[in-house]
């Protein structure tokens, strides 16, 4: 299969055959590797600190670790769950170095004037690129293992196991966390102006 | 209002989180409630809303800077420290890189208000790494691919530099792992080059971006104009 013909979420299998050859030294392979996941890679790191310069720094600091590590990988493992987890942490030194990602208060939100009109005319009025700076500005808001644990579960689509996996955590914790982002999210958007049905 | 201690189990049930006993009594509650119901939609909206981020395509420009930067941090030059020479692989891994990326991007012109250096074919790119080769000199055992051709339109370029008394420097990563970085670089393009010879591409009428990229020297800021047509 041509390289620029794989899905953007890998099957296990073929994962594990391009992450052999790539610890074996094959170039071409690691840069399918990188083709493969640089979407989700960057994407989640968008997600995380909202700011699409940092995500790139992040993106860029993430494929460099892989690219450090992966003759140590295991290759029975799956390389996406270990490259969500490099990106969380890689995310968190960014947020760390205090490059400005811009956390909201949930008050200040719901401080916000309304527009004139009435639920209805606002809801349309927002469009779809509207309600996705919404939403951003809505995770921001929230703690950092609140937010991401939400971009792995809600956003990236991962089970609850596997993002406590990820994170460290048990499901228990992640279940409460998702949760709780969920309904400030839901409050934040409200404030927003509502959402779209 | 709502029945504030179902709150976080909706915010479960919602996307299916709980276990099917709880997610029962969970719904024999939502029948009977006369709040709740509403909460639940806008619950399911906002998740909707949330969820929709997933679609969200991520730009070329903005994958590209990343395989860009990738090769930057690769082989960047840092300040010296330990007085090592600086090998032909992190030379040629630069060489290679930029020069494969130039052809990817169809790149027209660096910009830099301080310094111009002529770029001919193949592009030289010698000047931002100290004690380089001019050309890049293959090693005996290197199976680094030939850099692509640059396009005839590529016959300046503007390439904004720092200092010229900036110390000398040595590649982030070692020797080889630059090399394999670039070869890596390499093997992206040639996969997009395939990409990009689709036939049916219409010019784009939008004016070409301009694609900032940051090095790990903070003195050393790229720009780039892309041309969508690929300067032809």
């Amino acid at each position: 299969m041509a390289p620029a013909d794989l899905p953007d979420r890998p099957a296990a299998a073929e994962g594990a055959e391009w992450v052999r050859r790539a610890r074996a030294g094959d170039p071409q392979a690691f840069a399918v590797l990188v083709e493969r996941h640089e979407r989700m890679v960057l994407r989640t790191a968008l997600r995380l600190l909202g700011r699409i310069d940092l995500a790139q720094d992040a993106a860029q600091d993430a494929f460099l670790r892989l690219h450090r590590h992966i003759g140590r990988f295991d290759e029975s493992r799956e390389l996406g769950p270990w490259l969500y987890r490099v990106v969380v942490n890689v995310c968190r030194d960014v947020a760390r170095r205090g490059h400005g990602v811009r956390l909201v208060a949930l008050e200040d939100a719901a401080a916000l004037p309304s527009p004139d009109e009435g639920p209805r005319e606002r809801e349309d009025a927002i469009t779809r690129d509207e309600q996705r700076r919404v939403v951003q500005a809505a995770l921001l808001t929230l703690p950092a293992r609140e937010r991401e644990a939400i971009v792995l579960r809600d956003i990236e689509g991962l089970a609850t196991d596997e993002v406590a996996r990820i994170l460290g955590s048990s499901a228990g914790t992640v279940r409460s966390q998702v949760s709780t982002a969920r309904l400030k999210i839901k409050r934040y958007v409200e404030a927003q102006g509502g959402t779209r049905r | 209002m709502t029945c504030t201690r179902y709150e976080n189990d909706l915010a479960l049930y919602v996307e299916h989180d709980l276990a099917d006993a709880d997610a029962a009594a969970v719904e024999a509650h939502v029948r009977e409630c006369p709040t709740c119901p509403s909460f639940l939609a806008e619950l399911r909206a906002s998740q909707a809303q949330l969820k929709d981020l997933a679609s969200e395509e991520m730009e070329a420009e903005a994958l590209a800077a990343v395989r860009v930067r990738l090769v930057v941090a690769a082989a960047a030059p840092r300040p010296r420290h330990d007085g090592q020479v600086p090998t032909w692989a992190a030379a040629a891994a630069l060489v290679l890189a930029l020069g494969t990326l130039l052809w990817i991007f169809a790149v027209d012109r660096w910009t830099d208000p301080s310094r111009t250096v002529a770029v001919s074919s193949p592009p030289r790119i010698a000047p931002t790494i100290p004690s380089a080769p001019a050309t890049a000199e293959p090693s005996p055992r290197s199976t680094l691919p030939r850099p692509p051709a640059v396009s005839p339109h590529m016959e300046q370029a503007q390439v904004r530099r720092g200092r010229a008394d900036r110390p000398s420097v040595v590649p982030t990563l070692s020797p080889d792992d630059a090399d394999q970085l670039a070869r890596a670089v390499v093997a992206i393009a040639r996969v997009r080059s395939v990409r990009d010879t689709q036939p049916d591409v219409e010019p784009s009428p939008e004016p070409a971006p301009l694609m900032r990229l940051a090095t790990a020297d903070p003195d050393v800021v790229i720009y780039w104009q892309l041309e969508p047509n690929g300067g032809e």
